[in-house]
């Protein structure tokens, strides 16, 4: 599980003094999350790792430009809705996906699939209920590749719940 | 919805001038996000990840402009050799 405890503003400012480890360390926290993102809206592997790269190549090119109030949750979210639907009108102008906007893209545009958008967001549609921990059942190279591959976007105090709730099952 | 439709939505949309009501509705799209069925086991996200941070190093050629600097034992190390 990839910890390190300098928070994204540190790094961030790092940026203006090319610190190339410092950019390495923000895209390694923050890639995953976008190219998900990006996989879920677009269905498709080589459009979320365009995406992924000009996000970040945008982010260490305007790096000297970046305003004093600059937020990098901020700017990833803007970034990467923005690039996805040029994603999607790039893909209606070359007509080469049709079926792909006609059957994925469409459907999602009726009024009972956006409602979900204002739905409260619920952490058993996000991350798997925790159960009961096999412990004796699991080593220590298991446990930790299950929690990475279920909640290693988890913030630690949720992560905290988690494992307080599996071990007080 | 038509297609010609959403191209127009989305393109008003990207210039900044569509009405409050289509705003609202790519907007509600873009934010709802259901559980992805992406897969990717430890290795293939690794390898993934740094696939990707390859291309961004090509398209940005950050490393070769500012390359990082040497550990104290490279140079021991290159002191030996």
């Amino acid at each position: 599980m990839r910890r390190n405890f300098i928070p994204d503003q540190t790094l961030v400012d790092r940026l203006l003094l090319n610190d190339t480890e410092a950019f390495e360390e923000l895209y390694r926290r923050h890639w995953h999350a976008i190219y998900t993102y990006s996989f879920s809206k677009l269905k498709s592997a080589d459009d979320s790792k365009r995406i992924v790269r000009d996000v970040f190549s945008s982010l260490w090119s305007t790096r000297e430009h970046l305003p004093v109030t600059f937020s990098l949750s901020a700017y990833l979210y803007t970034e990467v809705r923005n690039a996805v639907l040029k994603c999607v009108n790039n893909k209606i102008e070359s007509k080469a996906e049709d079926f792909f906007i006609e059957r994925q893209i469409i459907p999602g545009f009726t009024p009972s699939e956006l409602y979900k958008s204002r739905q409260p967001v619920s952490h058993t549609t996000i991350y798997p209920k925790p159960g009961r921990l096999h412990l004796p059942e699991m080593n220590i190279v298991q446990t930790e590749s299950w929690l990475e591959k279920n909640y290693s976007r988890m913030h630690f105090k949720g992560l905290k719940n988690v494992l307080h709730t599996m071990l007080n099952f | 919805m038509k297609t010609e439709v959403l191209h127009k939505k989305i393109v008003r949309y990207l210039d900044g001038q569509s009405m409050p009501a289509e705003k609202n509705q790519i907007q509600n799209w873009l934010s709802t996000v259901e559980k992805s069925d992406l897969q990717l086991n430890e290795e293939d996200k690794l390898a993934l990840e740094n696939e990707i941070l390859a291309e961004i190093q090509t398209v940005t050629s950050y490393p070769s402009l500012f390359p990082k600097p040497k550990h104290w034992w490279e140079k021991v190390s290159t002191f030996f050799e």
